[in-house]
């Protein structure tokens, strides 16, 4: 019960402990202090006043150590602005400060929030927000519908601790929302939370855009794709790839990890999963009180959050995923952990043997985007650069965004002897799959590739991407190369 | 529809009378057919509890501008009218950002911007400016019935304003003119800048747009949007929410107008 993790032991209650001694010890869980009631908190005597620490994604704001309540002033500037959705892809996203998600707000239970919402004077739209953490008419809304260029202000009392979306509430709420205009704000319990060693800040939404996953350009909202609930992208903090490469969170083994997780929707909900981590404790809906242990994939509902605790057994990349899986490997929901330091043997021995085995054929992966929206590039450097948006939306997940791949899973393509050897075994193998074994720089690998039915144009750039990158060799591919040599689909 | 007045108006200074605003605006007014219009919410009595059916209304004939009310024009009318210029409006009638893009009093940004619809403007001075040459602020109603065209057009319509809003903010409005009339002769209603209206604050007494039972919210959302005509209007909602936003003296960056007379 816990036992793995370190820290979330010295704050059970004495009713807990009593209790597992007597009872199920699966049912009683080492965690929060009971928190103080609503009456408490209300009551509780506001002392002083500070600023926010507000966090940008995925850093939250530090714990808190006061031990009263105080006044909070927070200063959220609702901001329009262009940024990238994925490579090659602008979106006017309508944020909280600035980025999608939101500032992550960090306030103490029996705290006097006092809300600044200020709307800056470029933008187009009047926008309010509603924190669920509040008790009051729209969560704040009612009080905060503000015009650009001006601000609005309103306080309430932190009443319940938990961790609680936040969002903007302004008619047609699905599209506000659909714009990135959410957030997550924690009421910490007064005695505080477990320590660990990392905490993290996720927050998955879905986005419509009026042209197809990887259509390149500034891509309007699409009404109708959102009224459907048909997102283009499904994405962790505000773009696909925000948390991969060298912006992947990190943590060593041994050490623990808290994610703050929240679902901003507007539309979809989110079965999160951290491929290769069992979350040791579970705060299901952002409560404190019925946690849950050694859980595998967690509901969070679209205006919902939880927050998961686990403590890294093992070396690796750990991929963060939406288990609802097209929406990682083929619109977006995909983040990684990069847990460094000692690999341990005995908890994952990595691969101890490697044997043939033939299933029933390779699938054919149908890319996202049509044939007749490829991009034709002009010159080879025009080649390289539209294949870095193909290869980042269709071979990054594996092979990674430095083209190392994964040891013991993917093959590297960086200074890959298989891939320069051959540039015509390389067109068949990204057209028509790959179901063998083979070997790459020395390593052995069991290879399932899907067949990827991507228009002529983009195979090429993605090759001659490739071969341009990571020390390869620097040929060329042309549509007309694969023309010639592509696997017809069947 | 480019009038070409900016070069004239730049040089400023242009004595103005009303009667002459008045001549020169009758030119470009687009007569707009009395018809059947459904409002988009349907408004609710404050002792009612909920909203009555929705029922076509009745619009008379009236007189519309072709294109909002250009930077040029407004030139001209604080020209004329030196108690509307930004270092003379009163605060009670224009907040702090009155004309905030000119370089001063009587001057434009430059020589480019007299086509382009005048923003910053509040609206006491948009109806002031009305009513120099004769005419006032269009009514919601009118605004939307010709908005509506009848029903032309009106997916274009919509995409349109979305794509307005996919646009950057900080750069200039573009200039008026650039899309044809539509079905009524009226212009640019869409995808240049928000527009005053008359009565803007009567759909605007609460602000959280998602109470259905809101006591005096005509502006009833939540997605299941109880109260309006048509759900998936996403523009519809969001002129209704600005509007809502707005009190008569602030002014915004993307918020112009035009005016409307009634018809003769």
């Amino acid at each position: 019960m816990g036992g793995s993790f370190p820290g979330n032991g010295h704050i059970m209650t004495k009713h807990c402990f009593a209790a597992a001694a007597a009872l199920l010890a699966s049912t009683c869980v080492a965690t929060i202090a009971s928190a103080a009631s609503r009456e408490e908190n209300l009551a509780a005597p506001i002392v002083g006043v500070e600023d926010a620490v507000l966090g940008d994604a995925p850093n939250p704001p530090p714990a808190i150590h006061r031990d009263h309540a105080t006044k909070v002033v927070v200063h959220l500037e609702v901001k329009e602005i262009e940024g990238r959705l994925a490579d090659g892809v602008r979106y006017t996203f309508w944020t909280f400060g600035g980025h999608v998600p939101g500032k992550f707000i960090r306030v103490r239970e029996g705290d006097l929030v006092e809300m600044h919402l200020d709307n800056h004077p470029g933008n187009k739209l009047p926008h309010n927000i509603d924190l669920h953490a509040v008790n009051g008419p729209g969560g704040g809304a009612a009080a905060s519908l503000t015009a650009p260029g001006h601000t609005s202000v309103f306080s309430f009392k932190a009443l319940n601790p938990g961790l609680y979306v936040y969002h903007c509430a302004t008619a047609p709420v699905a599209m506000h929302v659909a714009n990135g205009m959410y957030g997550l704000i924690l009421v910490e319990p007064k005695e505080g939370l477990p320590k660990v060693d990392h905490e993290y800040y996720l927050m998955q939404g879905d986005f419509y855009t009026q042209g197809a996953n990887g259509e390149q350009g500034l891509q309007p909202f699409s009404m109708a794709k959102t009224i459907d609930e048909k997102p283009e992208y499904v994405v962790f903090n505000g773009a696909v790839g925000s948390t991969v490469g060298d912006k992947a969170l990190t943590a060593k083994n041994g050490e623990t990890v808290r994610l703050f997780v929240g679902d901003g929707g507007p539309n979809l909900t989110s079965s999160f999963h951290v491929i290769g981590e069992i979350f040791d404790t579970v705060y299901p809906e952002g409560n404190f009180t019925n946690v849950t242990h050694n859980v595998q994939t967690t509901m969070i509902p679209a205006g919902g959050a939880a927050m998961v605790d686990f403590k890294t057994s093992t070396t690796g990349t750990f991929i963060i995923v939406d288990h609802s899986l097209e929406r990682a490997f083929n619109r977006g929901a995909l983040a990684q952990l990069k847990v460094g330091g000692e690999e341990d043997k005995l908890v994952y021995s990595g691969k101890t043997s490697d044997l043939v085995y033939q299933p029933e054929g390779t699938g054919i992966r149908n890319a996202s985007q049509p044939a007749a929206q490829a991009p034709a590039a002009k010159d080879k450097a025009q080649r390289i650069e539209l294949g870095a948006g193909v290869f980042a939306n269709n071979c990054q997940a594996c092979h990674q965004a430095d083209g190392r791949g994964v040891p013991e899973a993917f093959p590297p393509l960086a200074g890959s002897d298989y891939l320069n050897a051959d540039k015509f075994r390389a067109i068949r193998t990204v057209t028509g799959g790959l179901n063998a074994q083979l070997v790459v720089n020395g390593q052995h690998f069991n290879g399932e590739m899907p067949a990827w039915d991507l228009p002529d144009e983009d195979i090429a750039n993605v090759l001659t991407y490739a071969y341009a990158s990571w020390g390869n060799s620097g040929l060329e591919v042309t549509p007309a190369d694969v023309r010639a040599y592509r696997v017809k689909a069947k | 529809m480019r009038r070409g007045a900016a070069s004239l108006a730049f040089a400023a200074a242009v004595a103005f009378a009303p009667a002459a605003l008045a001549s020169a605006a009758g030119e470009r007014m687009a007569r707009i057919p009395a018809g059947q219009y459904t409002p988009f919410l349907r408004l609710k009595a404050p002792n009612e509890a909920s909203p009555p059916p929705v029922n076509a209304i009745f619009i008379p004939a009236f007189r519309l501008d072709v294109e909002p009310v250009t930077d040029a024009d407004f030139l001209a009318f604080v020209t004329a009218r030196p108690e509307w210029r930004r270092s003379r409006a009163k605060a009670l009638f224009v907040d702090g950002r009155y004309l905030r893009r000119w370089r001063s009093d009587a001057e434009l940004p430059d020589a480019a911007s007299g086509d382009e619809p005048v923003v910053n403007v509040s609206w006491f001075a948009a109806q002031a400016y009305c009513r120099a040459r004769g005419a006032r602020l269009p009514t919601t109603e009118q605004w939307e019935y010709a908005l509506a065209d009848a029903g032309r057009h009106q997916a274009e319509v919509r995409l349109r304003s979305l794509n307005w809003f996919a646009q950057p903010n900080g750069e200039r409005p573009p200039v008026i003119g650039r899309e044809p009339p539509n079905g009524y002769g009226v212009a640019d209603m869409v995808g240049l800048v928000w527009e005053w209206t008359l009565d803007f604050d009567a759909y605007a007494v609460a602000a959280e747009s998602r109470d259905p039972n809101g006591k005096d919210s005509a502006l009833v959302c939540g997605g299941a949007a109880a109260g309006a005509t048509d759900a998936t209007d996403y523009p519809g909602f969001m002129r209704f929410s600005l509007r809502s936003s707005l009190k008569a003296s602030y002014t915004s960056d993307n918020l112009g107008f035009r005016c409307a007379q009634e018809a003769p």
